[in-house]
């Protein structure tokens, strides 16, 4: 069975792209370094190394003899470029095949094509066009389709507006980044073809953008600060303005990619003159400066469609439209001088830096592989294919490698043996994250690089062999792991979560924020901003609590170790500290392991600062109070629990436990805050230690439920939302269970209560819209004896008048007895509230 | 045959990944903009601790970048490699010797997701010889 080609490249003279079809969609895959669409189809051959793409544009103008770019304009020339570094000589072809192979290293899904179209322009004659096949060919695709490029990007616009669109003869009009072509297409019995081409193989984006230099950027500089003849200081390569020549080429562009969409581009950046002194430039051009200095070139490129016109005997009625394709049709003036002078609508429906690989990808879609994968799997079996071919090449190639795994260094250096390693071939070194690329360097017995690191982190690269032909060889190499950044003298990283404890006001309970994962390297800082959830009045013993703990984020507070609280009293306040007002906290952990906090209160402007270290332990008696005697609470609803269960195993445990707990509340009774003896340690360890046990206990058995609740009001909600319509709730919605089958195995019942908790309070505003849902909560409320409310009489009136909105089905009218009914509840299920930390989760 | 709904599972995690990829242009141009703030203010104080209060707001907009899972870094002063594919630069004077970033107009940004890290803005620069 045959498959379709799917992927297509666009092999442009300045940039190239690669698309894949497949399920109704056209994907374009990104530059692992950078995310960029596009290639730059530019290759350097460097001293050691050849660099592809970005890098190699960076050295176009310092290494001239070494970097090649435009090299599609001399496709199907007996030309060849010598390079004076390695002493060789390259073709078109060659060149074309390297940017080719570079685009295959972009496919991210582990497919290895070996069939693709490939585009070329519509005034590629045999010749050239032969020569793109055989760069196909030579970067490792057995079939390769040509397509025009008028056509491929007409392609594109046709699967836009669907059968409908593309009638008659139309024109593609494609101004890129540094040539400019115009091409004159006609449908004929379902067959698209280009009847007639004009074209200019220097006019683009970049022209546009030298020309907003010299007629804009440089009058305004040279009047404002006094420079004269800056052209030439900026163009002179040791001159003192050379550095803002490319600060002014990098400031063109964003400014006429900003006045493609706004009618004003502000331009800021500084430079240092001629007397050292920093200037800070800022100006606003307006579209019409703009338009002003590219008039010219946009009417030359007219000047192109006009006798394209004329020779095949044309008329602007005679054309459906003007299909926009090349980024730098973007420009509002392009569009709107190609629809005055030519009197033809402009279609701009589809990207134009895109339509070509897209509209190539459509094509790719829908054409047939000629090549029989029976065929290619049994010339596998044989060893004549190229996967057998790998195997061979890389058959008994051995690397070892020999790198420090921990390092201070912001570089370090790499060395490996390779043994029986492929005469001609390369070997390439690329960081996980894409922030450093070897390029590719002749592979011999030893290699050696310098790798660059990102600091105070892990930095994962991957050392790959290719064969003379940069085919990657399939042999197994270990990534290469290094650790940057100053190590504690402990040598390790952080072994447990920091944690700081703050107040979930809703469901009157504490619950963890993670300040510093688990294997983060020291030292580290953090800030963060909370806000305070109850007010502390001056002079008074309330406290706001930055209680630091360290284990699991997903465990309960008390469950983890206290390594540090900063308490500030009303008795250190000169003013009272108003609910909601904001505090700024920031973490420091050194390599020694000293853990900083300091709080700042602006409102205030008073900053706390405390140094806690592992060998003097912080513990706060009056917050141990307060937590045993939650605990204490927990458990005894727990205990009634397993002994109305009759599981007395169980809740003989958990009995114990009880009993320890109790010891421990007199222990705290009888000491005071300024205790001096290690006993607040001892107790605290312990009560950690029953937290535990209750802890579990609660946890097997709340959890189960919790779960059925969070799933079942994660559904219910969901389709809730669904049919209220509301896109932003959903994705809120959507946020909320992001990494849940993280935390689901791990985490406490606090955690999974918050959970709900937050999903119960973003979908109210929906929910409480809901008559069947409001009534579901009235009937719950009107259910319940009226004993259980305050006022016998009221609770009664408040029945009846419910029963009636009912009938009514009046939503906020149920809703309004629903609060006053809650109101007179006499209890509201308040038993684990607790005075908690004081600052808002 | 009409197709099967897509699963709740699925469309919970594209509805994720379209809300960080969205919010997250957005993102890239806030850190650019506390990026230049900075550099401004490094040039008109004369030290960053002459105010405490301009420092603590940069540090304070640093760490909300840091929560929306971005990583900005400045390379200014730091040694230049062709191999830098961070960098995005343009070299200033002879292409010889050991280079060094000078000036940096747009800071390196990564993305940080589940762990993984990923180059989602080249820094870039102009480097030349010191």
């Amino acid at each position: 069975m045959s498959t379709t080609i799917n992927f297509a490249i666009d092999l442009g003279t300045t940039n190239s792209l690669i698309a894949k079809a497949g399920n109704g969609t056209v994907d374009i895959f990104k530059n692992p370094a950078g995310m960029k669409l596009t290639l730059p189809s530019v290759v350097a051959f460097r001293k050691d190394r050849i660099l592809i793409g970005d890098k190699a544009r960076e050295y176009v103008e310092k290494d001239p003899g070494n970097v090649f770019a435009c090299f599609k304009r001399k496709m199907g020339t007996s030309e060849s470029f010598f390079i004076p570094n390695s002493g060789e000589f390259k073709t078109p072809i060659e060149l074309s095949s390297i940017i080719l192979q570079e685009l295959k290293h972009f496919i991210f899904t582990g497919e290895t094509p070996e069939s693709v179209v490939i585009t070329i322009p519509a005034s590629f004659d045999t010749i050239q066009s032969n020569a793109t096949k055989e760069a196909g060919y030579a970067a490792g695709f057995k079939e390769v389709l040509l397509l025009q490029e008028p056509i491929a990007a007409s392609l594109a616009f046709a699967n836009k507006e669907g059968k409908t669109g593309m009638k008659g003869q139309w024109l593609v009009y494609d101004l890129g980044g540094g040539t400019f072509d115009v091409a004159l297409v006609k449908i004929d019995e379902d067959e698209m073809k280009v009847i007639d081409h004009e074209g200019d193989n220097f006019l683009g984006g970049l022209d546009l953008d030298q020309l907003m230099i010299t007629q804009l950027f440089i009058p305004f500089l040279e009047e404002k600060y006094g420079v004269r003849d800056l052209t030439a200081k900026m163009l002179r390569a040791n001159g003192i303005y050379n550095r803002l020549y490319y600060q002014l080429l990098y400031k063109a562009e964003e400014a006429k990619i900003a006045l493609s969409n706004y009618p004003t581009a502000d331009v800021e950046f500084d430079f240092t003159d001629e007397e050292g002194t920093v200037q800070e430039v800022f100006f606003t051009i307006d579209r019409e400066a703009f338009n002003g200095c590219i008039r010219e070139k946009i009417s030359y490129s007219i000047s192109f469609i006009r006798r394209l016109l004329e020779r095949n005997r044309l008329g602007a009625g005679d054309i459906a439209e003007v299909v926009l394709v090349g980024g730098s049709t973007y420009i509002p003036l392009v569009r709107s001088m190609l629809a005055a002078e030519l009197a033809i609508s402009v279609n701009t429906s589809i990207d134009p830096t895109t339509a070509v690989v897209e509209g190539a990808a459509w094509y790719a879609g829908s054409r047939m592989s000629r090549l029989e994968p029976s065929v290619m799997k049994s010339l596998g079996e044989d060893g004549a294919s190229k996967g057998k071919k790998k195997d061979a090449a890389a058959g008994g190639v051995e690397v070892k490698m020999a790198y420090q795994v921990n390092t201070r260094e912001n570089e370090e250096y790499f060395a490996a043996s390779v043994k029986q390693f492929p005469v001609g071939g390369f070997y390439r070194i690329i960081r996980s994250d894409g922030g450093f690329d070897s390029g590719f360097k002749p592979v011999a017995a030893r290699i050696s690089e310098m790798l660059v690191l990102m600091p105070g982190t892990l930095n994962i690269f991957q050392l790959r062999l290719y064969d003379a032909g940069r085919v990657p060889l399939e042999v197994e190499i270990p990534e290469i792991n290094i650790t940057q950044g100053r190590f504690s003298v402990y040598g390790q990283p952080l072994p447990n979560d920091i944690c700081l404890e703050v107040d979930d006001a809703d469901n009157k309970i504490t619950h963890l924020e993670v300040i510093f994962e688990r294997n983060t390297i020291l030292p580290i800082r953090r800030s963060v901003t909370k806000a305070l959830s109850r007010t502390i009045v001056k002079g008074s013993d309330d406290q706001l609590l930055i209680n630091v703990l360290e284990g699991s984020r997903y465990a309960s507070p008390p469950s983890n170790l206290p390594i540090g609280v900063v308490a500030i009293t009303g008795k250190q306040l000169s003013t009272d500290l108003v609910k909601g007002c904001d505090i700024d906290l920031t973490f420091e952990i050194s390599e020694s392991r000293d853990i900083t906090v300091t709080a700042y209160i602006s409102m205030i402007d008073a900053e706390f600062t405390s140094v806690f270290s592992p060998s003097t332990r912080t513990v706060n008696i009056a917050r141990m109070k307060e937590e045993t005697d939650y605990l204490y609470r927990v458990g005894d609803r727990q205990l009634s629990k397993l002994l109305a269960k009759e599981q007395y195993e169980e809740s003989a445990v958990l009995q114990e436990a009880m009993k320890e707990l109790e010891v421990i509340q007199r222990e705290l009774k009888k000491m005071s805050a300024d205790d001096v003896t290690d006993a607040r340690y001892q107790l605290d360890d312990r009560k950690r230690r029953l937290a535990q046990v209750i802890d579990s206990a609660e946890k097997g058995d709340r959890m189960v439920l919790l779960k059925e609740e969070y799933y079942a009001k994660k559904e219910d909600y969901y389709e809730m939302l669904v049919q209220a319509g509301d896109t932003d709730l959903l994705k809120r919605f959507a946020a909320l269970g992001a990494e849940e089958s993280e935390w689901m195995e791990h985490c406490s019942p606090r955690f999974l209560r918050m959970k709900i908790k937050e999903m119960d309070r973003l979908s109210w505003n929906v929910r409480r819209k809901d008559l069947g849902h409001v009534t579901a909560i009235y009937m719950y409320y009107a259910m319940k004896p009226d004993d259980a409310y305050s006022n016998i009489g009221e609770i009664r009136l408040l029945k009846k008048r419910g029963d009636e909105a009912l009938t009514r089905g009046i939503v906020d009218e149920i809703l309004a007895i629903i609060h006053r009914m809650y109101e007179l509840l006499i209890d509201k299920n308040r038993d684990e509230t607790m005075t908690g930390t004081g600052l808002r989760g | 045959m009409d197709g099967e709904e897509p699963k709740k599972g699925d469309f919970f995690l594209s509805l994720h990944l379209n809300v960080q990829t969205m919010s997250q242009l957005i993102w890239i141009k806030m850190a650019n903009l506390v990026f230049e703030l900075e550099k401004k203010l490094a040039v008109q104080l004369p030290s960053p601790l002459s105010s405490p209060g301009i420092k603590r707001n940069i540090d304070k907009m640093k760490t909300v970048l840091e929560e929306a899972g971005l990583l900005s870094l400045n390379p200014a002063g730091e040694r230049y490699t062709e191999t830098r594919t961070d960098l995005e630069a343009s070299i200033t004077g002879a292409d010889a010797g050991d280079l060094v970033v000078l000036d940096v107009i747009k800071p390196v940004i990564y993305a940080d997701q589940g762990g993984s890290r990923t180059l989602i803005q080249k820094g870039v620069v102009i480097v030349g010889n010191k």
